[in-house]
């Protein structure tokens, strides 16, 4: 009887196990054929000269040499996307903290506003990318009239070279509603207790700050962080909508080039090198942020 | 002025000899063009055809079933150059009883991206309606149907399509595309402006000299230094720095392919274009190029600018608009002495193995550009053919300047060749221009890195084997 029960309960196993992979197959179908098949397809890809129209002809690392022998808007790229990662992410993070402090407070009509600045998040990069062109029209854009007004004549944003790049991480500012999003549940988390005790003890409200909301949030800065730089290094559409990578390659980032090979040069193989390149960037850097977090990054019980 | 309209009197005479007094577009050609319909047809008959397909194309035309051929085309719902279009398609498929041509319209902007994917992928139509300079890629890839041999077997006059056509539309002397429309560009000005400025409006600038006199007499600027109306600016419009140079008779490849960006010529050119893009100011021009880009609104329509060079095609917009307008060709260095670049739109057949759709595809091509859809095209939708003979042996288009003018234009067009060693040539030097145009690198700095990053991508080209 006990064999026949451990025999009922293995084969009720195998069944519980086959329903599983039964009910996550449309995933799994869509990761396999979706995902894992181009993928695995772009990196051999990357290893032949492929222009859509003939078969890919294979010509090993040669994509890659190029690539870091003699293609000046390789690093020009990378250095665009650098500065704007740089400047980006770590502002992003910053603001969306801000913004989350201010809306943890117990305010009247209080999700009125996290609604509000929660917003451009959802509107879709191609009608933000719009709506900022119009805002930083340098003749009679929004900012530029209101700079007027109190006597600041601004610049070409994102027609003058200098300005451009820091144009966009402007604009990039905009949908820190994401991320605040995920500050304001960590905070919410921060047990009411410590800053009680810390009142006692006499702590001032910037030390409050630094001393407890600040460590007791960093797993969340953490994982902004490493998506941040992930989105840092993938930013395209702004570029693409609003300034052609222009003016004179100031806006011409990674996902730029990437594009420009893949589909007005129709070089497949070598974009399809460029992404693997990034893609090993990517974690090259999350890697490295990775060991760093031991080092700052603060987890309760442990 | 008399001297222009002496050369549109003889041009007109020359052209009233040429002429076989058809006309063209109108009304009551319904019945000629049925006529020359049943006549195309009948040429494509199964009596005529020559083997090469063999017992293939016998069983195609001799059963009695129809040929479906499918064809895309860039004027989707709404457009405004579909009826003229969709007419011709019609009057195809009522004009015989063995094919039938299926179309689809797809909006011009999703047109490339799809057909993109569709050619590798083999799911592409028969015959699609492409941009002619970039048939040599398509042709080198070997994805498109040679015509050489249909041409040839029905003495099909290639020699009627404007020279400038035929340059880009042959690939190692075969033919992979018939021009379908298009053309170079004209300059266009603002007859009202010109009189406010005191300027003869039947006398518009004929060389760059007097361009740029009439660009300062014609431009106003408020006192807080707002411009109101900017007499001329090289980059508004449709136009770019390629016009400037072919207008000047230079090149950027030699006709052995080597890149010559930097010339002396080219030097010359651009620091014209330097000159003239910042003369009144760059940043209202930048923003305002930006706002003309999102919005697609002209400027010229707009009443911003008093004269603009623009494709010739743009002719629908302006009979449409309320500004009162004339049209002269694109002054250059010496009276009389310029050019334009053009661009063209053909018809080309894909290849998918399937001769009967082939040969099929070859009688709707020909109907297509045949003297009398051709003309029928150019006068209804005032977007000229690439059809010479049909353009010139049009008397209703004597009677109208503006045509006179696209005639003149249509004949000293230059094209710029597809360069298979360096596709993306254009996208390498725009920048550069860029650069000069605000003031970061001299112009000679400008095309001599211009000229270095396309000699790179060759080299690169090279070695990837292209």
């Amino acid at each position: 009887m006990g064999r026949n029960q451990k025999g009922q309960g293995r084969r009720m196993k195998r069944r519980e196990n086959l329903m599983g992979y039964l009910f996550a197959s449309p995933w799994l179908m869509g990761f396999f054929i979706f995902t894992l098949y181009p993928m695995c397809s772009s990196l051999y890809y990357s290893f032949t000269n492929y222009n859509t129209l003939k078969a890919p002809k294979w010509i090993g690392l040669r994509n890659y040499q190029i690539m870091f022998t003699s293609d000046p808007l390789f690093w020009k790229s990378i250095w665009n996307t650098v500065y704007y990662a740089v400047l980006s992410v770590p502002l992003g993070i910053a603001m969306g903290v801000l913004i989350a402090l201010l809306l943890n407070r117990k305010v009247r009509g209080m999700r009125f506003f996290r609604t509000i600045f929660y917003l451009p998040t959802v509107v879709s990069s191609v009608a933000v990318s719009l709506l900022w062109m119009w805002i930083l029209e340098p003749n009679f854009g929004l900012l530029n009239t209101f700079l007027g007004r109190i006597g600041i004549i601004g610049p070409g944003w994102l027609t003058d070279p200098a300005w451009s790049k820091n144009s966009l991480i402007l604009m990039s500012l905009w949908s820190v509603g994401g991320g605040m999003l995920i500050y304001l549940a960590a905070l919410q988390d921060v047990p009411e207790s410590l800053y009680e005790a810390a009142t006692i003890d006499g702590a001032g409200a910037f030390k409050k700050f630094f001393k407890i909301t600040l460590p007791m949030i960093t797993p969340t800065l953490f994982y902004n962080l490493i998506t941040g730089v992930i989105g840092g290094l993938q930013v395209f559409s702004q570029a693409f909508i609003m300034t052609n990578g222009g003016p004179s390659y100031s806006t011409y980032f990674y996902g730029y080039h990437l594009y420009n090979k893949a589909f007005s040069e129709y070089q497949m193989g070598y974009a399809s090198a460029l992404a693997w390149v990034l893609l090993v960037m990517t974690l090259l850097l999350s890697l490295i942020i990775f060991k760093t977090s031991d080092k700052w990054v603060y987890y309760e019980g442990k | 002025m008399k001297k222009k309209k002496m050369v549109s009197l003889a041009m007109a005479g020359t052209l009233a000899l040429s002429t076989l007094l058809t006309g063209c577009g109108g009304e009551g050609e319904a019945d000629q063009s049925a006529e020359s319909a049943g006549s195309v047809a009948g040429e494509g008959s199964s009596a005529e055809q020559e083997p090469e397909g063999g017992a293939e194309s016998d069983a195609g035309s001799g059963s009695g079933e129809k040929v479906t051929i499918t064809y895309w085309h860039i004027f989707p719902e709404g457009d405004a150059f579909k009826p003229v279009h969709d007419e011709l398609v019609k009057r195809f498929n009522e004009s015989q009883d063995e094919i039938y041509v299926e179309d689809l319209g797809i909006s011009f902007f999703d047109f490339l991206s799809k057909m993109d994917t569709a050619i590798p992928a083999g799911t592409g139509p028969d015959v699609a309606f492409m941009d002619l300079t970039e048939s040599l890629r398509r042709a080198e890839a070997g994805v498109l149907v040679d015509l050489t041999p249909y041409i040839e077997r029905d003495n099909y006059d290639m020699g009627q399509f404007y020279g400038w056509t035929q340059e880009i539309a042959t690939y190692n002397d075969h033919w992979y595309g018939i021009p379908f429309a298009g053309g170079g560009r004209f300059l266009v000005y603002n007859k009202d402006m010109f009189e406010a400025a005191e300027l003869d409006p039947e006398q518009p600038p004929r060389t760059l000299e007097e361009l740029a006199e009439y660009a300062d007499k014609l431009t106003k600027v408020k006192e807080d230094g707002e411009i109101e109306v900017l007499g001329f600016h090289p980059t508004l419009g449709n136009v770019s720095f390629r016009d400037y140079v072919l207008n000047r008779g230079s090149v950027f490849f030699t006709d052995d392919s080597k890149p010559v960006v930097n010339s002396g010529a080219n030097l010359e050119t651009i620091e014209w274009y330097v000159e003239m893009t910042n003369k009144y100011g760059a940043k209202q021009v930048q923003s305002l190029q930006a706002a003309s880009s999102t919005t697609g609104i002209d400027p010229f329509l707009a009443g911003f600018v008093a004269m603009e060079v623009n494709v010739v095609d743009f002719y629908k917009k302006l009979s449409e608009s309320d500004i009162n307008y004339g049209v002269a060709p694109m002054p250059g260095l010496k009276e009389g002495e310029n050019a334009t670049q053009g661009g063209s739109f053909d018809l080309e057949i894909f290849d998918h193995g399937d001769q009967k759709k082939a040969d099929a595809a070859w009688e709707f091509l020909k109907f297509m550009t045949s003297i009398e859809s051709q003309q029928y095209w150019a006068s209804e939708n005032k977007w000229p053919s690439t059809n010479q003979a049909a353009m010139d042996s049009c008397t209703e288009f004597n009677e109208d300047p503006v045509w006179q003018v696209i005639l003149e234009v249509m004949a000293q067009t230059k094209v710029t060749k597809y360069e298979p060693t360096a596709p993306n040539w254009w996208n390498l030097l725009a920048p550069e221009l860029e650069a000069a145009q605000l003031e970061q690198k001299t112009p000679e700095q400008a095309l001599n890195d211009a000229q270095q990053a396309i000699e790179t991508a060759i080299e690169n080209n090279a070695v990837l084997g292209n």
